[in-house]
């Protein structure tokens, strides 16, 4: 499958109605549509249904697109109208407050709904990839950590299932929020993941 | 817009994972004062608690079940612009297969699918009768339903949706997909069913637990019309792809004749167990599974440690070697490979034929059971290597002329490919 890593064979490929890269996109934008929608809507069911059909419009100007920075205009651009049309149908004034509120801060006539929908898109995308890095932690870390970020266990859960203390678990807890920020985006440092890794097995036997 | 995007993004990725070089830093510091928002996000990404609400709301999603509407979308777009393509060419015109067809319909906050029928056109005089003779047509969604009491009801593209009543379940039937709803009287008894697809065909079918099967070619797999008991029980030859519903107080197996048995701990995997194949081959893709060689025995017997088994991860496939000469007490070897190309090995049901470093047998082999036609080899059988992958909708000929660049000579006749030296 090595030639859908290229943007331009995977363009290619798509245009064709080559299903593997049909795949490709869709996994590649789903999960940040979703969430870009969901910032919208607030209903990510609604949001779920807003980003099929944005695929599906997608499919039927298959021919359309000259580059892929295109498609994932066109794919935002989608969400981001439908979502718009489903907030105010729905009376949800989410963005229409935050863009008021970002009026106010700047001082000026009016930050752009465009540059609004920037940052909507960054913050989908870094979620996305941050979520991606978790979901690749090996084996016992990476259940530990989807206790704690993925699954929201409360702090009682987490100590039962790990047979141990609640306090431990908050320390613990308080140590993976700083281990988030320092090891867990670092690639190569398996070897801080370990420790965490021993030191709960550790406290479990206290 | 994207561009300056990407970039940012980098930056913050970088930020956190604490490699930015000082200019690096410097570039992002402008874009972090720019505007009090871009500043907001860079803390939101490192607030702890508000990414695990975001994880959550990631984990809920349906990713997979969005997926299948999409594909089953693009199938549909595809079947009609596939008709002008092959005018354009000049090339005999192909026989339109009615694939899964959905409209997308919402209603209030959900979205369902509805099926509809998919024209089927018929070429015209000349071609077909060339077709006919030195082409075969692709498969298509097509099966047999054989019914506890041995009544038999074809499945196959002409149908009208139908609803049947079969035992203790409500059995709905769309076109290329079967569907078991569990029905409401619980004391009715449990039959069994069998659904088989012929050379040539392929379907898909929900079990009354919501598990979901998709049957390739030449394939079978029987199945009750309830779970009841402490198993869910089902047993397949040929090959299918599981998506099996998480009950962990009703495990999940599968049986393939008395050779192997799946235990089903997790959801996706894929089992090959045709008989012209040398080993049972079984991939996992998600969750987790134990394959056993030979059979378990009843519920509550424990006798595990006699027979061998394994544990599967994802991406990785037990291979079991169906012995020639079977001696009763015999030990069957599972090797286990690891890595494996998950999406060759489902490429069938995704509409493709997926090869890496696969040998000519093997290729043929895959081809015999879509294309429904027997392969021959005159002379010695040449030495070729095949990577790639192939559309399914294609005919027979044009399959081939693909894979002829590998200097493969070939004649077909009726239902008869006869590959030459």
């Amino acid at each position: 499958m090595s030639y859908l890593t290229h943007d331009i064979t995977l363009l290619t490929a798509f245009q064709n109605g080559n299903t593997e890269a049909e795949k490709v996109l869709f996994d590649r934008f789903f999960q940040p549509l979703c969430l870009f929608a969901d910032r919208i809507i607030d209903d990510l069911q609604l949001a779920e249904d807003i980003v099929s059909e944005s695929f599906i419009k997608l499919i039927d100007r298959r021919q359309d697109f000259k580059a892929l920075p295109q498609v994932k205009s066109f794919l935002y651009q989608t969400v981001h109208n439908a979502s718009i049309n489903q907030a105010i149908t729905r009376q949800r004034h989410k963005i229409i407050h935050e863009k008021i509120r970002y009026q106010e801060e700047q001082g000026k006539a009016g930050t752009s709904e465009y540059e609004v929908m920037e940052t909507e898109i960054l913050r989908a995308e870094l979620i996305q990839e941050i979520y991606e890095e978790i979901e690749n932690l090996p084996d016992r870390c990476g259940q530990i950590f989807k206790m704690i970020f993925v699954e929201q266990l409360s702090t009682d859960d987490i100590a039962a299932r790990l047979s141990i203390n609640p306090q431990t678990v908050r320390t613990q807890k308080a140590r993976a929020i700083q281990l988030i920020r320092t090891a867990l985006l670092k690639k190569n440092r398996i070897p801080a993941l370990v420790l965490l890794y021993g030191w709960l097995q550790l406290t479990a036997l206290s | 817009m994207f561009e300056t995007m990407e970039r940012i993004k980098e930056l913050i990725l970088g930020y956190l994972r604490e490699e930015l070089s000082t200019d690096e830093q410097r570039e992002l510091d402008i874009w972090l004062a720019e505007a009090p928002r871009n500043n907001e996000l860079l803390t939101e990404i490192q607030n702890a608690d508000s990414l695990a609400a975001s994880f959550a709301k990631l984990d809920r999603l349906d990713r997979v079940g969005v997926w299948e509407r999409v594909k089953a979308y693009s199938e549909e777009q595809k079947a009609v612009p596939f008709q002008e393509r092959t005018d354009h060419i000049g090339r005999f015109r192909m026989l339109r297969w009615a694939a899964a067809a959905v409209v997308l319909a919402i209603l209030g906050t959900g979205t369902w699918w509805v099926v509809r029928q998919q024209h089927i056109t018929q070429p015209d005089q000349v071609s077909t009768t060339k077709a006919a003779l030195h082409d075969v047509l692709p498969g298509s969604t097509k099966a047999v339903l054989t019914l506890s009491s041995g009544r038999q009801v074809t499945l196959d593209s002409s149908m009208e949706d139908t609803v049947m009543t079969e035992g203790a379940a409500i059995v709905a039937s769309a076109k290329g997909k079967l569907a078991y709803n569990p029905g409401t009287d619980a004391n009715l008894s449990v039959t069994y069913n069998t659904l088989t697809t012929p050379r040539g065909g392929q379907y898909q079918l929900t079990l009354p637990d919501g598990s979901r099967v998709w049957l390739n070619a030449g394939s079978s797999i029987t199945y009750p019309t309830a779970f009841v008991g402490q198993e869910r029980k089902v047993s397949i030859t040929g090959e299918a792809y599981f998506e099996v519903s998480k009950n962990v107080s009703q495990p999940f197996k599968v049986a393939i004749k008395d050779l192997e048995e799946v235990e089903v701990l997790g959801t996706g995997f894929d089992i090959n167990a045709y008989d012209d194949e040398q080993t049972i081959k079984t991939t996992l893709l998600d969750g987790s599974v134990r394959v056993l060689a030979g059979t378990s025995p009843s519920v509550g017997v424990n006798t595990t440690s006699d027979k061998l088994s394994v544990v599967l991860k994802p991406g990785q496939q037990a291979h079991l070697a169906v012995a020639v000469n079977t001696n009763s007490g015999s030990k069957e070897q599972i090797k286990v490979l690891s890595g494996v190309d998950i999406a060759g090995v489902v490429a069938w049901k995704n509409g493709l034929f997926a090869f890496t470093d696969a040998d000519l047998p093997t290729v043929m082999r895959q081809l015999a059971r879509w294309y429904n036609v027997e392969v021959t080899y005159e002379g010695n059988i040449p030495k070729r290597e095949f990577n790639g992958k192939i559309g399914k909708t294609l005919t027979l000929d044009q399959v081939l002329k693909v894979l002829t660049k590998t200097r493969v000579h070939y004649t077909i006749e009726e239902k008869k490919l006869t590959i030459r030296p």
